[in-house]
């Protein structure tokens, strides 16, 4: 059995007095030692130099009230036991240089004595594993005036059930990843990696972050996500304000960011704030920030930089502190190289880059997408709509599917559910519906993409059904169907596709086998060899 | 040979079972296996006290073991052979010497060799017999089994606090023939004692005077003293009354909150309850008699009250030897005990 050590700090109050009336009073250091079901082997008591006899009336104490324990005691130095950085580090020092030896023993650490800093540290020091211990905790008897050690516990910080607490903690991230991915349970890895690294950069920094992605990607759908996130931990107090620097040009843009003095050009008729001043402890969203002009980028540097701006045809700046995020479609560095970039304010904006994938490349995500499209078709217009089950089964199939691009990305799919969701009478969208748009997607996409090789084949022959074929099936399917465009009919593709085991059957069911073997995959020899024809 | 097998759970089911057993098996030299350690009491399995008393035994015969562990509600326990000599033990938590003695007195008092040992722990604890009845008490009655005990008590240990030790010498003498003790005999004296540490003298001389009104004691017979060297603070009134054939022992302890009145009143209790029997065994002595007498010559005594205590213990005696234990009620406070071996 390993032997038991306990550690702890002398309680200055609760382990005196000195006095013979000690023994009337609980005292948690010397209680640990009279419990009857527990034995201490070693005991390491900790005290001031200052409490030095009451130290060793308490090691008295314990030797006679347990006489299996071993007492030692070490003086320690705290100035002031209730300073954190003090008290931590004396106890820090402690453990580190404690000869810990937990191959033969095992530890306890008493967090009933010391001041409530002391408890703390110990509690710290003890759950990052300084003390690879366990914490025991003393408790003074139910009824005063009985004779009794009080109660004891042990608290284990590694066991399963304090998991809850670090459950807890869990969850709350969680959720400010859920909030950030708009509740929709992603599963995409490398846009779940990215949207974990935004919720930590989203709490902790007030540093501008860039988006960039296609269009579509839901740039500003995040943007927006992330100043709630800041807003639900107060790390923002204004609003959100959001721009397109597309729509900007000229005056206007100047105006539109920084604001201007009346009369500072033709139309200025009224003092304007700037969007950037509206922004102001806020969260102001630059969207294709690529489209801004060489002098709204000066400006806006200037902005960043230096947290104040001079509004057009004023002659004072005005102060703004706010949180940038910005959003482009464009290749920034390759911008810059041409010239119409920044280079130094690329290097301000970038500090935070997150790159967000296409909906192409997130088809995993494609589902939970849906739903939550639908959710929101719900929410927009008051009409909660649903598929019925074989339009969820069609539109998901094709929606994962390689012939679906999603070249809008999340922009397509939201149209392509709004209009299913509008055109339905009813609250189900049926399969009718559901070709149809089919149809309509992949003609706003151009014509139907080029898709080669065994895949491309099989869709060509098979349509939407192809997504079905196992990928163990996909080469000999598409290989058979190219010997039977080459067969004048079933028996010679038959005859060419069983060339050796046909020799040792005794009756020949080439055209037979051939038959069955693609009504396996839903196909007769006419659906096989029509496109040969063309 | 296979290990008895014990059920810690019978009778009262308390520490009793367990501390007999291993007396049995230390003497006997026969392995059992326990299981339900004091599964009727609040904290089940081995306490500190039980804990003691297993590695004692285990220290005196070297036994081969499993399960001596604290909290532990099973155990095996196979002995070797008996270490008579020096030993000493230790009990923490005011833990009772008497108890852990109980448990290794029998193996070492059938040896003929002398055995020393040492124990530090609880002297004088409510719920186990106090130095003082072991003494004088319980060990003039089983020289006459063949048991020499020398006892001493360095310094007391009061509950909570402990610290105070014992030391015996144990060894084994020769019999007169079967134990017959069914009377008193004539009352030879009283005393009364009344002891006090770390606390106010006057306690004490309030439970002597309280002492001497009722039982009608001369000065001389009843003193009140502070002891110096406990640890903790501590008291107790004790009356021994000395008959011809037996000592019997009351003890009453103080406590937080009770007067010295009251405390000195239940010793007086006990010992009027005493006298309305002729019967020179008390509740207490009688299960302990049993196992002496069992190893002995045999014989038979009168008792005031046959305890679940005893009930028990002559049920796991009899799971170890071969011996006829039998009792008879003769009247409300009068049961004879034969015992045939």
């Amino acid at each position: 059995m390993k032997r038991l050590v306990s550690i702890g700090i002398l309680g200055t109050q609760l382990d005196g007095p000195e006095s013979r009336k000690r023994w009337e009073k609980w005292r948690p250091s010397v209680s640990i030692c009279q419990q009857d079901d527990l034995v201490v082997d070693r005991f390491e008591l900790l005290y001031e130099g200052k409490f030095s006899r009451l130290a060793k009336t308490v090691l008295k104490d314990i030797e006679t009230v347990s006489p299996e324990t071993s007492m030692k005691l070490h003086e320690i130095s705290m100035e002031d036991p209730w300073d954190f950085e003090t008290v931590y580090g004396v106890l820090f020092d402690f453990a580190k240089n404690y000869p810990f030896d937990p191959e033969n023993e095992e530890y306890v650490v008493h967090i009933t004595t010391g001041t409530h800093v002391c408890q703390i540290c110990l509690f710290l020091l003890t759950e990052s594993r300084h003390f690879p211990a366990r914490l025991i905790q003393t408790s003074p008897p139910k009824r005063t005036g009985v004779e009794s050690a009080g109660d004891y516990r042990i608290i284990d910080l590694d066991l399963s059930r304090y998991d809850q607490l670090a459950e807890r903690f869990e969850i709350e991230k969680r959720d400010a990843q859920a909030l950030l991915k708009s509740g929709i349970d992603t599963r995409n890895k490398i846009f779940n990696e990215m949207i974990q690294e935004i919720e930590q950069v989203a709490i902790q920094s007030r540093h501008p972050i860039l988006l960039t992605g296609p269009t579509g990607a839901g740039k500003s759908q995040l943007a927006k996500r992330i100043f709630e996130l800041k807003k639900s931990k107060r790390g923002v107090k204004g609003s959100f304000v959001e721009v397109n620097c597309a729509t900007l040009r000229g005056d206007a843009a100047m105006s539109a960011l920084f604001g201007h003095k009346k009369g500072s050009f033709t139309g200025a008729m009224e003092d304007r704030d700037g969007l950037l001043r509206v922004g102001d402890h806020g969260v102001v969203f630059l969207d294709e920030i690529g489209e801004l002009g060489l002098d709204e980028q000066a400006m806006l540097l200037r902005a960043i930089e230096e947290k104040r701006f001079l509004p057009l045809g004023a002659d004072q700046e005005v102060e703004s502190d706010f949180m940038l995020i910005s959003g482009t479609n464009k290749n920034l560095t390759k911008e810059v190289s041409s010239g119409k970039f920044r280079e130094d304010l690329l290097a301000r904006i970038n500090l935070w880059s997150y790159e967000l994938p296409g909906l192409a490349d997130r088809r995993e995500d494609l589902v939970p997408n849906i739903g939550y499209e639908l959710d929101r078709f719900a929410q927009d217009s008051g009409r909660a709509v649903r598929f019925n089950r074989e339009g969820r089964d069609a539109f998901e199939q094709f929606a994962v599917s390689a012939e679906a691009t999603w070249n809008g990305n999340f922009r397509d799919l939201n149209a392509s559910i709004t209009r299913m969701a509008t055109l339905t009478g009813s609250k189900r969208i049926n399969l009718e519906l559901v070709h149809s748009e089919i149809g309509r997607l992949k003609k706003s996409w151009g014509k139907d993409p080029v898709i080669t090789g065994n895949e491309g084949l099989l869709l060509s022959v098979m349509g939407e059904l192809a997504n079905q074929v196992d990928p163990f099936d996909v080469p000999q399917l598409a290989e058979v169907i190219r010997i039977c465009r080459k067969s004048k009919n079933l028996s010679e593709a038959g005859r060419r596709l069983f060339t050796v085991s046909r020799l040792s059957k005794k009756t020949n069911n080439d055209s037979d086998r051939l038959r069955k073997y693609l009504s396996k995959f839903g196909l007769s020899w006419d659906q096989v060899v029509i496109d040969s024809e063309d | 040979m296979s290990p008895i097998t014990i059920d810690g759970s019978q009778g009262e089911g308390g520490g009793q079972i367990l501390r007999s057993s291993l007396a049995l098996s230390l003497v006997t030299g026969k392995a059992f296996r326990i299981e339900n350690i004091r599964a009727k009491r609040d904290k089940p399995g081995l306490l500190r006290q039980h804990y003691a008393s297993a590695r004692a035994a285990e220290q005196i015969s070297n036994a081969k073991t499993q399960g001596i562990e604290l909290k532990s509600t099973a155990l095996e326990f196979a002995p070797g052979k008996i270490e008579a000599g020096n030993h000493s033990f230790v009990v923490g938590s005011a833990g009772s010497t008497a108890l852990v003695l109980q448990t290794i007195l029998p193996a070492l008092a059938q040896t003929s060799s002398e055995s020393s040992i040492q124990i530090t722990g609880g002297t004088h604890n409510p719920m186990s017999p106090p130095f003082d009845f072991v003494r004088d008490t319980f060990a003039p009655v089983v020289s006459h089994c063949g048991w020499d005990i020398q006892a001493t008590c360095n310094r007391y240990g009061f509950y909570p606090v402990g610290g105070g030790t014992v030391s015996y010498t144990i060894k084994k003498t020769n019999t007169n023939g079967p134990i017959n003790l069914l009377e008193r005999g004539p009352l030879l004296f009283r005393e009364a004692y009344a002891r006090v540490a770390n606390i106010p003298f006057n306690i004490a001389e309030r439970e002597i005077a309280y002492l001497r009104e009722k039982l009608e004691l001369s000065e001389e017979n009843a003193k009140a003293r502070t002891i110096e060297n406990a640890s903790g603070p501590g008291n107790f009134c004790m009356v021994q009354l000395h008959f011809e054939n037996i000592i019997e022992t009351f003890i009453a302890y103080g406590r937080t909150g009770v007067s010295s009145e009251r405390v000195a009143e239940a010793a007086v209790k006990q010992i009027k309850r005493y006298l309305k029997s002729n019967a020179p065994v008390g509740d207490y002595l009688a299960d302990q008699l049993l196992l002496p007498i069992c190893l002995g010559p045999g014989g038979s005594f009168r008792t005031t009250a046959i305890t679940p205590h005893f009930e028990t213990n002559a049920k796991i005696i009899k799971q170890f030897l071969d011996v006829d234990i039998s009792w008879e009620r003769e009247d409300r406070l009068s049961w004879v005990v034969n015992i045939e071996n």
